[in-house]
């Protein structure tokens, strides 16, 4: 398969990367993560969530907090950050999913929010906003080389498990309630099981994603639950393209790159971003991955249908 | 669809390969010494961020004009943090890896500066502090970490040691509601309990940092009667505060307002003459004292440089690279162990800067110095109002103990 | 029983409440009419602010005119923007209509840094508000009173505008079912054109009739559509009188409530707006969404 030799290559390249572009391939690998995390409420689901910094942040505050107050061995964490994250996100898919479009994004919103005020305000135990820092992972793990291996590793299970499960039944139920709920009710589709099913395993994946990027940080802050963390992975998702599998993977690179680029020289990276986002929408809104398509002239295949309902 | 794929992720692999196989050119022979400073540019607080990046830019161009530092140029490389700690730790990261500065310099932000800190161990790099003023980050006895400005717990306790002398016991807060606000005013009032066992707190008001309306905590705090309210909010927050505040009649009613951070520039300047008179306020350097020689130059050196008076910001900076550069030549080397030896020894290096003499304690890598408090005033010579009936507090009574050792 | 100082509160709390108002407006409005969510809003807000003070240079006689240039200004930007660059996707799913208006975000913030730089602006208080009024003996700031006054006679102005012109029953239609209003033979273009240039125009205005009594920063943009999100969501996603509730309740919260609980100022309004999502999602005085087959 395809995917598999991406992985491959990208693994084969660690060893000639310099120490920064490992720290850079890392950190995309993750943000490539959690915006595919992201997309599949998105793509699959059609639903748009503006909180899924929520997820992302209670995945790294799960291992920062277990590493630096309760001593726990690094890898340790992982199960501990996922099943938080997930939690979360059962709690607040179950408040939210009963909610359409516009509602459900703003209660996802607020809700991130809201945890954000909680990990500002509560310093006994969170630090609040001076956070929780030396977080580096003790260890080989805490090298650059072995730590970019982890997280491709988690990058491919991740997207692995995303391809299952666009492929399984579950995958299809899903498509089937984005384009026509009613109707997919009634054949016998549970609306809401299927949904917060699907809500929990993205919170999970952007919980491994947050669990990565604290230990790569090396600090974790309540900025991790603000919403523009949300608006990190929907950037992505767009530039990328939602309608393609690995479009937001390859729109996460893309952001990350053209930012410490455009960083390096100017400080006007807002008005960089926010010129070529609406660039982007005006023109290309099918992202990059539609716009290399269009170039290179192929015939156009499975493209994201408008949400109904 | 999957050969298009693959030729998009083969684009995908190409680029990064090509994005990470360029740097910097190490150019060789007369290296110069790379400071990477980093500055909020951007944002609320954008304009502290630029005094700074101006205060460390006239120290490098006068050391490059006397010679540079162990006769190599210092080449100043500034970056926007955002105020934001992961953009914090991903500049860092890019100004030593690829950059590859000897140097972290200035950092604004408490939380930029706390998630750079690990870096200074993991590479390193020694880091010179010269705004962000947690307590905690010393607090922390890293070995490369040093900080040349005074901390949130010096102005503190100056502010204690000023209220204990007025004629006050019912003290009120107003605060921003975050890590600086409330550690502040809890190293405040205990420091005053100390030194006046007999003041009572009758109110505390925690606005959320970054509030534009204040009315309902102006008049909550003046139905409790408060004879001295002590402040840390700063930047906008001070200046909306001060304005809706005046217009309550806050400031007749309230005889000492005392505000650690309420003298910068950067407040004083916008409020211009609607500043309220008699507030008891510092900034960590006034440009208007000391009426030294050394001081005079300087401010007029930046003046003619940068077309403003220096604010805190920019003499901190000023006066921490010049430190970090003294540092440098004592240890005769750029290597983070030979620097902080260098910090350390003789009882701590000392700098006189235009605000007087820095010493560092070797402890914990703070530097004390004297801090310079007065009460607003207005005046025809300037726009803005100045500090007058000035009370200096020495660094004796700002220094608290510390857990680090040496 | 200190009835004056609890008068005094409930006047601040009705003050803050005003403030929020006058920003919030507009986004509420906007959603109503054309289902879109104006990330921007805090942006043209700020917009307002810096435009006052530059159309004013600071001087305190310009303060009428340039309050009525900013609003004029509002107007021209706002159904330029429309015209420009929303009009183009209208049939695009919303999730690009919030990734053009969240660019627009940050072009504004942006442009706004370079042309006026990082300091903070102000605006001296008008002559005519200088002197307090006095309520029970505390003096209250004149000011404040004609920001309530200001945003009561907006609300006022609005609700006969939607409710007893032809134009605002266009408008109202719009949100119940733009199609059929098109079949009906109005410009819809048109009227979102317009709809779009008084939201905007409020939030100016809003923006500038604030900055005697705050600031203009380079950030505030940021902050601002924030609490302009949390009144609307509150009050409910395209009711004007929503607006009003959810800026009357948040202040009233904040005014009241650190009485109470001064530790919690800063939690109050995700508190109730999480509240009201649970309850009522679609807000106060919303109208729960049509179900669309």
């Amino acid at each position: 398969m395809r995917l598999a030799l991406l992985l491959a290559a990208l693994a084969l390249l660690g060893p000639f990367m310099s120490e920064y572009g490992l720290k850079l391939a890392s950190e995309a690998l993750i943000l490539g993560l959690y915006a595919m995390a992201f997309n599949l409420l998105f793509r699959q689901a059609g639903l748009l969530s503006f909180g899924q910094a929520a997820f992302f942040g209670l995945g790294a505050y799960a291992m920062a907090l277990l590493t630096q107050k309760a001593e726990w061995p690094f890898l340790a964490t992982l199960p501990a950050s996922l099943l938080v994250s997930a939690l979360g996100a059962l709690i607040i898919g179950f408040f939210s999913i009963r909610l359409t479009r516009i509602y459900f994004t703003m209660l996802t919103l607020a809700f991130a929010q809201l945890l954000y005020a909680i990990a500002h305000k509560w310093y006994a135990f969170t630090g609040g906003d001076n956070g929780i820092t030396d977080l580096r992972p003790p260890g080989l793990l805490g090298e650059s080389l072995p730590f970019y291996y982890l997280v491709l590793l988690a990058f491919a299970l991740a997207v692995i498990f995303l391809a299952a499960l666009e492929g399984s039944p579950f995958g299809y139920a899903l498509r089937a309630l984005r384009d026509n709920r009613a109707r997919a009710e009634a054949v016998g589709i549970d609306s809401f099981r299927h949904l917060l099913l699907a809500f929990v395993i993205s919170g999970g994946l952007s919980g491994l994603a947050g669990f990565l990027q604290g230990a790569l940080q090396r600090s974790v802050f309540p900025d991790y639950l603000f919403w523009t963390r949300s608006a990190e992975a929907i950037l992505s998702t767009i530039l990328g393209g939602s309608g393609f599998f690995l479009g937001p993977a390859v729109g996460a690179s893309a952001f990350l790159l053209l930012r410490v680029v455009v960083q390096a020289k100017t400080e006007y990276w807002p008005f960089f971003l926010g010129v070529l986002l609406l660039l982007m929408v005006l023109f290309f809104p099918r992202g990059l991955t539609g716009l290399a398509l269009g170039l290179i002239k192929w015939p156009t295949e499975v493209r994201r249908d408008a949400s109904g309902g | 669809m999957r050969r298009v794929l693959g030729l998009v992720l083969a684009v995908w692999v190409g680029l990064w390969i090509l994005a990470l196989s360029l740097g910097p050119v190490r150019a060789q022979g007369q290296q110069p010494i790379k400071v990477g400073a980093l500055f909020i540019l951007s944002g609320n607080f954008a304009g502290y961020g630029k005094s700074g990046s101006q205060g460390a830019q006239l120290a490098a161009e006068e050391i490059n004009a006397r010679g540079g530092v162990l006769g190599r140029p210092i080449q100043l490389v500034v970056v926007d943090d955002q105020g934001n700690p992961e953009v914090g730790v991903r500049e860092a990261r890019r100004l030593i890896l690829q950059e590859k500065v000897d140097f972290l310099f200035g950092i604004d932000s408490s939380s930029v500066a706390l998630a750079v800190a690990p870096l200074t161990d993991e590479y390193k790099i020694p880091l010179v502090v010269t705004h962000a003023a947690t307590p905690t980050l010393t607090e922390q006895c890293r070995p490369y970490v040093f900080r040349t400005s005074n901390n949130a717990r010096m102005d503190a306790w100056a502010a204690a040691a000023l209220a204990a002398t007025l004629p006050v016991k019912r003290w009120a807060n107003i605060g921003p509601d975050y890590e600086f606000g409330r550690v502040s005013w809890q190293d405040f009032i205990t420091r005053l309990k100390q030194l006046r066992p007999d003041v009572e707190v009758v109110s505390e008001q925690w606005p959320r940092f970054g509030s534009t309306d204040y009315a309902s905590f102006i008049t909550a705090l003046m139905r409790a009667r408060p004879e001295g309210v002590f402040s840390t909010l700063w930047a906008g927050d001070m200046v909306i505060f001060a304005r809706q505040a005046k217009q309550f009649g806050f400031f007749n009613q309230v005889k000492y307002f005392v505000n650690p951070v309420g003298a910068a520039l950067e407040v004083l300047a916008p409020l211009g003459k609607e500043t309220p008179e008699g507030l008891l306020v510092s900034a960590r350097y006034w440009f208007l004292y000391p009426n030294t020689e050394r001081n005079r130059a300087f401010v007029e050196a930046y003046r003619k440089r940068f077309g403003e008076y220096p604010s805190y910001n920019a003499e901190e900076a000023y006066a921490g690279l010049h430190m970090l550069a003294r540092a440098v030549e004592k240890a005769k080397s750029t290597q983070a162990e030979a620097v902080r030896r260098a910090f350390e020894a003789d009882g701590g290096l000392v700098y006189d800067a235009p605000e007087g003499r820095k010493r560092m304690r070797p402890e914990d890598h703070q530097v004390f110095e004297g801090l310079v408090w007065g009460y607003t005033k207005h005046t025809p010579d300037y726009p803005f109002a100045i500090l007058d009936r000035l009370r200096i507090i020495p660094a004796n009574d700002t220094a608290y103990p510390t857990q680090c050792k040496r | 029983m200190d009835i004056g100082f609890y008068l005094l509160q409930l006047l601040t709390g009705l003050a803050y409440a005003s403030t929020l108002f006058l920003l919030s407006v507009g986004l509420s409005l906007i959603f109503g009419a054309m289902g879109i969510v104006n990330f921007a809003h805090g942006s043209f807000y700020m917009l307002g602010a810096y435009l006052f003070y530059a159309f004013t240079r600071g001087q305190v006689e310009g303060f009428w005119g340039g309050l009525l240039s900013v609003l004029a200004s509002g107007l021209v930007i706002g159904a330029l923007v429309e015209r420009l660059l929303i009009r183009p996707i209208y049939a695009r799913p919303e999730e690009h209509q919030i990734l053009l208006t969240y660019a627009l975000l940050l072009i504004l913030e942006d442009a706004v840094r370079f042309f006026f730089g990082a300091a903070y602006r102000s605006f001296p208080m008008p002559e005519a508000f200088s002197s307090p009024l006095f309520i029970l003996g505390s003096p209250f700031p004149s000011y404040y009173l004609f920001l309530i006054g200001l945003a009561a006679l907006f609300a006022l102005l609005l609700w006969g505008f939607l409710y007893r012109t032809r134009l605002g029953v266009w408008i109202r239609a719009a949100t119940q079912d733009r199609e059929m209003l098109e079949a009906l033979g109005v410009n819809v273009p048109l009227l979102y054109t317009a709809v779009f240039g008084l939201g905007i125009a409020l939030a100016a205005l809003g923006g500038a009739a604030l900055l005697p009594l705050q600031a203009a920063t380079p950030g505030m943009a940021v902050d601002a559509v924030i609490s302009a999100f949390i009144v609307v969501v509150i009050g409910g996603l395209g009711s004007v009188w929503g607006a009003l509730l959810g800026a009357v309740l948040i202040g009233l919260l904040q005014a009241f409530g650190i009485l109470l609980l001064p530790e919690w100022a800063m939690v109050f309004p995700f508190g109730l707006m999480a509240l009201v999502l649970l309850l009522r999602p679609w807000g106060l005085l919303g109208r729960p969404p049509a179900v669309r087959t």
